[in-house]
């Protein structure tokens, strides 16, 4: 027999009816069932539970590694913003204001003006500049008669 | 929606946390320590005494006895405005914390001192209050003055020992930067390097001899020590901003 001849027959092969119902049943049955045990699956609230603590983990270890890999390449890269002089000037100006400021309390006259700069240093740590101005506004003293004249007056 | 919402509910959050900040509030004392016209009052009356002694006497010791209270109730007003913000400052190591502690109970004792003082200003009589305004005077001199002047040191110091945290890091943070110019193969950068660190040490010891003279009681060392210190930690920051300027030349030779 020829092999075309052979191939044409080939081609009127058919399966069994019954066996295509039956075969057709049961997949769409499986497929029915599957559908039904997922929707199911999916509102259990410990499946829910358990794919939002996946989420979660995966989402942390994501920002971990990122946050890891910049610090890493942040701790080998050299801060050159160190050597910008705008920002040496000003810590600079910082320590100019800090001798200025030691120069009014010591060269203050022995009165309670020295207390009230004392306070506003402790107090105002952050507004250096008003301080300073306030600082130099309490220099000259507002009250002549020290408690050293009182207690002078107070002994004769 | 919602997401903005959430971001801008965080970033206000944060704002106010960053902004905010616990105000420090002090008790105004200044009209407790104004004795210009009890001074003058009394002045007037010893210069220009009542032909009427009893008038006299009743007049002055009134006045000694107020002008007197007002100067107690101003020393202990100062006095423990200055306690409080010795007791305010937050201290790095266990020196500066013993140092804080020992000025913080002398101006203890200063204040019982005064209290009992002040406790008794009514009883006496003007002999009586001649004799405690002589004592306190020559107390506060020889005692009370002194622990004033170095509770004053050590707000000062503590307060550049910041100054001098921040040039520890900087010079840290600029040694590290520095090395991408290769300083052991360049001699200008190398040197300024040094100069900068030599300058940083010096200044750190007299900041810290400073800290010894104040724990010491000695105002005059301790006041040398921090002018000095500040004096040359600005030397540091002008090898600081040297070392910049040379780094700066560099990179722009390297272009």
């Amino acid at each position: 027999m020829n092999i075309f001849e052979l191939l044409k027959q080939l081609n009127k092969i058919k399966p069994n009816k019954n066996y295509v119902l039956m075969s057709k049943e049961k997949i769409l049955k499986h497929k029915e069932q599957n559908e039904a045990f997922e929707i199911k699956a999916s509102l259990n609230p410990s499946r829910l539970i358990l794919r939002l603590g996946y989420s979660f983990a995966i989402t942390f270890s994501a920002f971990i590694i990122i946050f890891g890999v910049i610090l890493f390449f942040k701790s080998f890269t050299p801060k050159l913003e160190a050597l910008n002089p705008q920002t040496i000037k000003a810590e600079a100006d910082a320590i100019d204001f800090q001798i200025q400021l030691s120069k009014i309390i010591y060269n203050a006259k022995e009165n309670n003006s020295k207390n009230t700069l004392l306070k506003k240093i402790t107090a105002t740590n952050t507004e250096k500049s008003k301080t300073i101005i306030e600082a130099n506004s309490t220099e000259t003293p507002t009250n002549p008669v020290s408690i050293e004249d009182v207690l002078d007056i107070l002994s004769k | 929606m919602k997401k903005n919402f959430f971001v801008i509910l965080s970033l206000i959050l944060f704002l106010s946390f960053y902004f905010i900040k616990s105000p420090v509030s002090y008790s105004q004392n200044d009209n407790q320590c104004v004795f210009d016209a009890k001074f003058k009052k009394l002045e007037n009356i010893l210069k220009n005494p009542d032909p009427d002694y009893l008038k006299q006497y009743n007049q002055e010791l009134n006045l000694r006895k107020e002008l007197l209270s007002d100067v107690l109730n101003c020393l202990i007003i100062n006095n423990s405005n200055l306690k409080d913000n010795l007791d305010k400052l937050d201290v790095n190591n266990s020196f500066s914390g013993d140092t804080k502690n020992k000025i913080i109970k002398k101006l203890d004792e200063a204040q019982e001192y005064y209290e009992f003082r002040k406790n008794r200003v009514n009883s006496l009589n003007i002999e009586g209050l001649k004799y405690t305004a002589y004592s306190l005077k020559i107390d506060r001199e020889s005692r009370f003055i002194p622990i004033e002047k170095i509770a004053e040191d050590f707000i000062l110091w503590n307060k550049n020992n910041e100054l001098f945290s921040f040039a520890q890091k900087r010079y840290g943070e600029i040694n590290k930067s520095i090395q991408i110019f290769k300083p052991e193969e360049n001699e200008n950068i190398k040197n300024a390097l040094d100069d900068a660190q030599k300058k940083l040490i010096d200044a750190l010891e007299k900041h810290n001899l400073a800290l010894n003279a104040i724990s010491d009681f000695n105002h005059n060392e301790a006041k040398d020590l921090i002018n000095q210190s500040l004096e040359g930690l600005l030397d540091v920051y002008k090898a600081f901003y040297d070392l910049s300027q040379k780094a700066i030349s560099l990179m722009k030779l390297n272009k």
